[in-house]
């Protein structure tokens, strides 16, 4: 009992002096993300498979979401296109037969084979074969971890390993665009600099003595500090994305729901202004 | 149709109570912008359940699953990214509503004779929400619905003598851990809307026997027409329903540009810790409460400890929420409403503004020097505007009040 109300009074002294451990003021740049942008997404998608996916889970993010949101939409247009050419009798281009097959979900060599197959096809069928298309894509170019596109992305580093490795397990990433803010992850990104007292040789300014190796130091070699950026701004702009994939419809039907209760507000102003036109002169004015 | 509503009259007071509390209900007719706060909280209380109600049905009281559970809405389950921005935004907006709503109270004397069982009613459930935002806050099971209820409920182990086992009773255990998260979810879900609701009953029957005051503070009941209808009155339908439903519209606008736009309104209304697990070995490095608690949890910090001992300044907190009750008996104001009082009570209330909003900033900043003394001249300012309110409402000039309202 004693224990516990030190415990108690221990806690409450914490938070009166809390901050005593607060972080210095680092500089951190601006990210300049935007998540409208999704050849930026894409990218970043394709950098985070490649670089940090095999350390880091996004466990709450799954393979087969990230398809719909960030490549349904160009295979669907694809298509589309290879449509247009198709019925317009333009010649067919590699890639609009591949658009094509696609949608028939069966490899097409020609304009004809394509026209007679797809004219059997429902539009719901199609959509769903394009969003087929999309898993394999996905299954094939970004899956390295698992083997069933409806899975959460996990790292393939076992926590055993981890922790002999690196000393701690490396963090989910789900949500830390959320906790941590786009500007930070931009930031800590491009802060590692030399330190050979360091296990990897590497340290960072933003999080000091980071058990996180330079994991990205061959992308900055080879590429200018201009190309660098943006790959580290696409990277951060799809772990956004991540943190909030909600982000991607819910600005644009805040517009609608504010356009809606706009007008809903002129009509609820009229209609009151016309009830009350009995308090100012008629009935309820006020009686002496 | 008629033969219908015959039916059921006879069986229940329909028309009566439509007519009573509706369609007859005689309301003063000079209402003003701070008269739509009430309406507003019923509707907010209205969208707090129903989005709670969807939110329940997929949420998980789990140590091992809530933070998970809150993330699968988020993603997984159809619209339930919206409907959990609803709630959250909700809450905050609650507290907006509420504190203009008792505001109203303090510009026009609303709680002062023969209100003071409105007031009393509408504090008690200020109290309740409060005792359900933060339950709710703790569901998520981030590192600050973590550490924040440590806290909280830490606060309850400084009472002499038994402190120490009354925090093993509210937890049922010996830390916050999975009986607490349990246990708060049942009351947040359950007990606690129960009473909320039962309150808001109370006080809209409370309000609707002595009748609404308005913003010159005159009774429009001692002004009647032949009829018994005061002169002064308009019936609540339709005319301040209609009246109603341009508040509740443009508030349903400036809700969802928030709700839409920034949801977690740059962690005031989602703090960034709390997208980071429960994590009982890692202490965040600032633990502060959402901002609707922190004028309290200023008033907290504020009071040293004495005697090595906390429990000064959790008596401290709760008297500060607890005064508020006494208010009907320490204004000696003769009027009601600002309009007509003395300086002396003007002053005062600018300066309890000030210092409201001051300690509500300094419990979202770290501790620094300068804060603790702020929050310590805050405080003294605080429990002055009630201590010494039966002196500063009894001296100075007021002005007459008007027989009938003015229709400003």
């Amino acid at each position: 009992m004693k224990k516990l109300l030190t415990t108690a009074s221990v806690l409450v002294g914490l938070t009166i002096s809390f901050n005593l451990l607060a972080n210095s003021d680092i500089h951190l740049d601006h990210a300049d993300t935007n998540i409208r942008d999704q050849k930026s997404l894409q990218n970043g998608a394709q950098l985070f498979m490649n670089y940090c996916s095999g350390c880091h889970s996004l466990s709450f993010m799954r393979y087969n979401r990230i398809g719909k949101d960030l490549f349904l939409g160009d295979i669907v247009s694809a298509y589309k296109q290879a449509k247009t050419n198709l019925s317009n009798d333009n010649p067919l281009s590699h890639s609009d037969l591949q658009a094509l097959s696609n949608a028939i979900d069966n490899p097409v060599n020609n304009a004809k084979e394509a026209e007679k197959m797809l004219s059997n096809l429902s539009d719901d069928v199609i959509a769903e074969n394009l969003s087929k298309a999309t898993d394999e894509m996905i299954e094939k170019n970004l899956m390295f971890n698992a083997d069933k596109v409806g899975s959460p992305i996990i790292a393939t580093m076992s926590k055993k390993g981890a922790e002999a490795w690196f000393g701690t397990t490396p963090p989910d990433l789900s949500l830390v665009a959320r906790s941590k803010g786009t500007d930070w992850i931009y930031t800590y990104l491009r802060s590692f600099y030399k330190d050979d007292s360091r296990p990897f040789g590497v340290n960072n300014k933003v999080l000091v003595n980071a058990s996180m190796p330079d994991v990205l130091w061959h992308l900055k070699q080879s590429k200018s500090t201009k190309d660098f950026n943006q790959d580290v701004r696409d990277i951060t702009n799809f772990l956004d994305y991540v943190g909030e994939p909600a982000k991607l419809v819910r600005v644009d039907l805040g517009y609608k729901v504010l356009g809606f209760l706009f007008i809903l507000f002129i009509l609820a102003y009229l209609m009151k202004k016309e009830y009350w036109k009995d308090v100012k002169y008629g009935k309820w004015r006020a009686k002496d | 149709m008629d033969n219908n509503k015959n039916w059921i009259d006879q069986r229940f007071p329909l028309t009566k109570v439509w007519n009573e509390h509706l369609a007859e209900y005689y309301t003063p007719r000079n209402f003003n912008f701070w008269y739509f706060f009430g309406s507003l909280a019923m509707l907010v209380l209205v969208m707090q359940i129903v989005t709670g109600i969807f939110l329940t049905m997929h949420f998980k009281p789990d140590e091992l699953k809530a933070f998970a559970s809150v993330e699968y809405i988020m993603r997984d389950v159809n619209w339930g990214w919206l409907i959990r921005y609803l709630h959250s935004t909700g809450a905050s907006a609650f507290f907006i509503v509420i504190y203009l709503h008792m505001y109203r109270g303090l510009l026009y004397g609303s709680y002062k004779s023969p209100r003071e069982l409105i007031w009393i009613l509408g504090m008690v459930l200020y109290i309740a929400l409060m005792a359900e935002a933060f339950m709710g806050y703790v569901l998520p099971w981030g590192q600050m619905s973590y550490w924040g209820a440590k806290v909280i409920i830490s606060l309850f182990g400084s009472v002499p003598l038994i402190g120490p086992d009354l925090l093993v009773w509210i937890l049922g255990d010996y830390a916050v851990g999975d009986p607490a998260l349990n246990r708060f979810f049942s009351l947040h879900v359950i007990a606690l809307p129960l009473i909320l609701v039962i309150l808001v009953f109370l006080h809209i029957v409370a309000l609707h026997t002595v009748g609404s005051n308005n913003p010159d503070g005159v009774e429009i009941k001692k002004n009647k027409d032949k009829n018994g209808i005061p002169k002064d009155g308009i019936p609540f339908h339709p005319y301040y329903s209609v009246k109603d439903i341009v508040g509740v519209v443009v508030f349903l606008m400036i809700f969802s540009a928030v709700v839409f736009f920034a949801p977690a309104m740059n962690g005031y209304f989602l703090e960034h810790a709390n997208f980071i697990e429960a994590n009982p070995l890692k202490t965040p490095e600032h633990i502060a409460p959402l901002w609707y608690l922190t004028p309290f949890y200023s008033v907290l910090r504020a009071i040293p400890p004495m005697f090595n001992s906390q429990f000064p300044g959790v008596v401290g907190m709760f008297s500060a929420l607890l005064i508020l009750l006494a208010l009907p008996w320490l204004d000696r104001s003769k009027v009601k409403s600002i309009r007509y009082r003395s300086w002396p009570y003007k002053v005062a209330l600018g300066v309890f503004v000030v210092s409201f909003i001051t300690l509500g900033w300094l419990g979202m900043e770290p501790v620094t020097k300068t804060n603790s003394i702020l929050a310590r001249v805050f405080t003294v300012i605080y429990f002055g505007f009630f201590i010494l309110m039966p002196w500063f409402t009894s001296i100075g000039k007021t002005k007459e009040v008007p027989k009938r309202v003015t229709g400003k």
